[in-house]
Formats: C-alpha cells, sequence, structure tokens
C-alpha cells in the first residue's frame, strides 16, 4: 500500500513537472482567395465554397533550422467547424517556431490499416467505401467559369497507390519565429489552373488528382501571429 | 495539470486505434496453412466483440430503411453466398452489377470484393452500406442508428470498454466476427490430416484439379488471391471491366479476384456475374468456352482438355470441398436472443 502510494505521489510529480515545462505553440488555419479569407457559403468574387475539408498531418516544428518538435498525428481541418482551424501543439521547451514541415493527407500506411478512429474514422466522410483510401482533401462550391451545371465543382483528391500518389510533402518558412502561427491556403492558383471545360468533378483517384494536390501543396504559406 | 491531460488527449484524437477489451476469442485452423495476412494486434478477437459484429451482420438497422441486412446477401447456410441470384439486390430491390461472393477464410485475404476495390477486412462492410443498390446508408448514420438504441451501447462498452459509439468499432466488430468465418473442416482437410481418404474417382479428380485448377485456385485455401482473367465472353449489358476499373490499368482489364473453390457446391451461381448455375456449366466453360484476349490468364493459354469421366471426376473432388462443419455452424447463423 505504502509503495502504491509513493508510485503514486511520483507520477504527480513528473506529470506537475512536465506542466511546468511544457511549451506550446498555436497553429491557426486559414483559406484565402486572392489574398482575401474565404468563409464557407459567401461568395468570394467568383468563388464560392460550400465544402473545404482536408488532412494535415506528421507535423514537425523547426526554429532557426533546429527540429524542436515532431508527431505523427493526422488533423481533419474542416472550415465548417471552426475548432478544427486553430491547432495547439505541446511540447517540453517548444517556444519559437519559424518553419514548419507537414504532409497533405494521409500516409499511405494509414490507407491500408484498416479502421482508424480520431480523425481517421470512416464517419467523418473522408473515406472511399468502393476505392479503398482517404479523401486528402474536399473542395466544394461554385465558380463562374466552371461549365458544369450550376457551375459547381467537386475536388475530391486522395490515392495513395502508385502511379498516383497524391500526398503532399510541405516545408513552409515565416519570417521570424512566433508561438502563434498562421497557416494560409491561398487558392486563387489552384483556381486558376483548373481546366474548367472538362474538370469540375474529381471523385476518385488519377492524374488530375496528383495535379490539382501538387497545386495546393505550393500554395501553403506560414506567418506569424504573435511572437 | 490540465497541460499533460490535455496532451493525452490530442494524442487519442490523432488516429489511436480502439482497444478491445473483454475474453480473447481464439481463432483455430490447421497448422499446415500458412499465416492469416490479417494484423490481430490492430484488432485482436475478443468473444464480446465476435458477438457484437455477429448481431450487426445480421441486423437490417445497417441499411438505410432497416429492410436488409449482411445476411440478405450472405446466408450462413450456403457459405454466406447469395445462393440462386446471379447478381446481388439491395434495398428497394435494386439490382447489383456484380454476384454476392462467398465468404469464408477472411483473414488470409489480401483483397476484397471481385475487383479488389477494398483493401482491408476491417473497412469493406463500408462498401455494402454505403453503397445505392445495397444497403445506401452512410457509416455517420448507421453510428447514430446504433448509438439510439437500448441496447448496442451496452454491447459496444462490453466489447470495446465504453458506450460511445464510433465507426471504427462498427467496422472491426463486423471484422471480427467475419474473421470467425474459418472453413477447414471439409472430407479435403480430414484427408490432409490423414484421418480420412478419398475414393478412386476423387483422387482421379484431385489429380485433375491439381493439374489444371490448382495454379490459381491454390490449396489449401484454393485461391491465390490474385485478379485473373478467365476467358469469360463480355457482358455486353454489363460491361463489366473488373479489376482494372480499381488499377486504372488496362493491363487488367477484365480481371476479378480469383475466388476460393471450399463450398462450392453450395455457392452457386458462379462467377464474378453469377452467369454458370451449375458446376458442369463452369467446367464447360473452362474446356470449351475460353475466350482468348491479351489479358487473359497465362493459366488458361493452352486449351484444357477433360473427356466426361475426367468431369465427373473433377466434380467429385470439388465436392469433397464441402465443410457441412461450417456450413451449419451454430456460431455462424442468426444469433437467437
Amino acid at each position: 500500500m505504502k509503495q502504491t502510494m509513493l508510485c503514486i505521489l511520483a507520477c504527480v510529480s513528473i506529470f506537475q513537472n512536465l506542466a511546468a515545462s511544457t511549451d506550446s505553440v498555436w497553429l491557426s488555419i486559414r483559406l484565402s482567395y486572392q489574398n482575401r479569407t474565404v468563409q464557407l457559403d459567401e461568395p468570394s468574387d467568383s468563388l464560392l465554397l460550400t465544402t473545404a475539408r482536408f488532412y494535415l498531418s506528421a507535423f514537425e516544428f523547426y526554429n532557426n533550422n533546429r527540429l524542436v518538435h515532431q508527431e505523427q498525428t493526422y488533423h481533419l481541418i474542416d472550415l465548417e467547424q471552426p475548432n478544427t482551424c486553430v491547432l495547439k501543439f505541446n511540447a517540453p521547451g517548444m517556444k519559437g517556431v519559424d518553419e514548419i514541415r507537414f504532409r497533405l493527407g494521409v500516409d499511405s500506411l494509414a490507407n491500408v490499416s484498416g479502421a482508424l478512429g480520431g480523425a481517421l474514422d470512416p464517419t467523418l466522410g473522408m473515406y472511399w467505401a468502393w476505392n479503398s483510401g482517404y479523401i486528402n482533401v474536399k473542395l466544394e462550391g461554385q465558380y463562374s467559369k466552371s461549365d458544369a451545371r450550376n457551375q459547381t465543382f467537386e475536388f475530391h483528391l486522395g490515392g495513395y497507390l502508385p502511379p498516383y500518389p497524391t500526398l503532399q510533402y510541405i516545408q513552409t518558412k515565416a519570417n521570424h519565429s512566433g508561438d502563434h502561427l498562421l497557416l494560409n491556403l491561398e487558392l486563387s492558383n489552384l483556381i486558376q489552373q483548373v481546366n474548367w471545360k472538362d474538370t469540375h468533378h474529381i471523385m476518385s483517384p488519377g492524374a488530375e488528382a496528383v495535379r490539382l494536390s501538387v497545386i495546393l501543396a505550393s500554395s501553403f504559406s506560414l506567418s506569424v501571429i504573435s511572437p | 495539470m490540465s497541460k499533460p491531460i490535455l496532451l493525452l488527449v490530442c494524442i487519442w484524437l490523432s488516429g489511436a486505434f480502439v482497444s478491445p477489451v473483454g475474453s480473447p476469442y481464439a481463432l483455430k485452423y490447421p497448422t499446415k496453412w500458412p499465416k492469416p495476412t490479417y494484423d490481430f494486434s490492430k484488432n485482436p478477437t475478443t468473444v464480446e466483440g465476435v458477438a457484437l459484429g455477429r448481431k450487426l451482420f445480421y441486423d437490417p438497422i445497417l441499411s438505410r430503411d432497416s429492410s436488409i441486412s449482411c445476411s440478405h446477401c450472405h446466408l450462413s447456410y450456403t457459405a454466406f453466398a447469395h445462393v440462386d441470384h446471379a447478381l446481388s439486390h439491395g434495398i428497394a430491390d435494386r439490382v447489383g452489377k456484380r454476384n454476392a461472393p462467398a465468404m469464408m477464410n477472411l483473414a488470409w485475404s489480401r483483397h476484397f470484393m471481385w475487383d479488389g476495390a477494398v483493401n482491408h477486412l476491417d473497412v469493406q462492410a463500408l462498401a455494402p452500406i454505403t453503397h445505392p443498390a445495397e444497403m445506401d446508408d452512410q457509416i455517420g448514420n448507421v453510428v447514430k442508428k446504433l448509438q439510439a438504441t437500448p441496447h448496442y451501447p451496452a454491447l459496444f462498452e462490453a466489447a470495446f470498454g465504453d458506450r460511445k459509439i464510433t465507426g471504427e468499432k462498427v467496422l472491426k466488430s463486423i471484422a471480427q466476427f467475419e474473421l470467425t468465418l474459418i472453413s477447414a473442416g471439409s472430407k479435403y482437410d480430414r484427408v490432409q490430416a490423414g484421418v480420412d481418404s478419398f475414393t478412386a474417382q476423387e483422387k482421379n479428380g484431385y489429380r485433375l484439379f491439381q493439374l489444371h485448377c490448382n495454379q490459381c485456385h491454390t490449396e489449401p485455401l484454393f485461391t491465390n488471391g490474385a485478379f485473373e482473367n478467365n476467358g469469360l465472353p463480355i457482358d455486353t449489358a454489363l460491361n463489366d471491366k473488373g479489376r482494372s476499373v480499381i488499377s486504372q490499368d488496362a493491363a487488367d482489364d477484365f480481371k476479378f479476384k480469383v475466388p476460393t473453390l471450399r463450398n462450392i457446391e453450395f455457392s452457386y451461381p458462379y462467377m464474378h456475374d453469377g452467369r454458370f448455375k451449375k458446376l458442369k456449366e463452369v467446367l464447360r466453360h473452362y474446356t470449351e468456352g475460353v475466350q482468348v484476349s491479351p489479358t487473359l490468364s497465362g493459366s488458361l493459354r493452352n486449351k484444357i482438355t477433360l473427356n466426361d469421366r475426367e468431369k465427373v471426376d473433377l466434380t467429385a473432388f470439388l465436392l469433397t470441398l464441402t465443410d457441412k462443419e461450417f456450413l451449419f455452424n451454430p456460431a455462424f447463423s442468426f444469433p437467437k436472443e
């Protein structure tokens, strides 16, 4: 009994010390179009976005080229749910970050690991039932140049198998370091580079899904909200 | 204390596997069989998990209008195939494009569905649950329906340790039940174990089987798990290209997953589109009906010749793959309360 109590006290002490030394970095995620913040269901010039969901995973945090924290976690960002657009990362001694590296999408191992939970639970609507695998990015809405009925578009970008793997590795750096950073995804490049006469709906893996994923990967930027 | 607790919660939310609780459920299969491909460390079978999966398998709550269950197309007494139905049919009498395949020995399968569209047993059930011509529901909605029942939360608690139902838990429990569907008690198996013997006719059929069929329907599972074009004439009404729809590779045109031959006596109709009702039609196809095309299986490029007597002998051997312990196992049938 005495040993058990000592063990509990030791654990409490370890947690208290960890709490004292754990620092946090906040990452706010924003979508923009022509450098203006995009809100769901609110037209922004010629673009109306009705769904914007995507996976960010495997974050690495750097300060002055030094890795300060990394974690193998998956985050489903959903503009419909503002709480998913602010991520908090905790780690002892993690203060001041000026660069992050991460993946846009879900890695191939998770794609072949059966039913998963948390952010990867199939109930979240980001899993293809008839062609196993995660949808890395889901963008839906209307665009004035779309030739589709009602000028709609649906881009469900996913696929992990060669020759069309869509997972993207992203590295983005801010001008200086901070504890609260803004990760911005600018949609202008994507919108400009879609062939709107032929491409309005992508619902399965393929070359076009890869092409658009690559464009999106190059459209992230990092800045500091508060040092 | 709040920071470490938050950290632990974040890690849990980020995709860790759910941990089953309860009593271990040991699967039994012949020691000479290969190691299962299913990773049991990610979803250990438990008595409670299997019982829950079995209940779900037989519960029409998985379909949009609660009219059909998995067992609607997969009947235990016919090796979980849909006897007499060439093509599967779902809610509102909607008809699909393919035959509902037999289900057994799934722990050894690497791909699921005729075209291998599903890459893991855990997520296989998503396909029929969401297909408009089958159950036509969404897994999120199924979870809500289950959570609202008076009895399911307690069953999930018994299997996974808490009453909150998730898609992961639904799918893993169904997979647990399906993993128990092991057919290894046929006469063939008894002969292999040295406790029974083939008749002269069966023995000759076995010889012919090994000569002409074993390359794709490989022992002891009677499938090599690969995708092959077995030379069926194209059904122009369905125009089903099979594996290439998934792989997007023309080299896979008209290839379908090689099905097991175990319990073939009961799993008719045969082929991916259920075009053959009888085994003699199947043998006639392989001896007289194979259509040559660029993707035809290499095993069928040389014509198979069998006289009538040999066809009878081969059929006699195929009937030794019937496993009545499996077909009539009460642990696999509708769970009576």
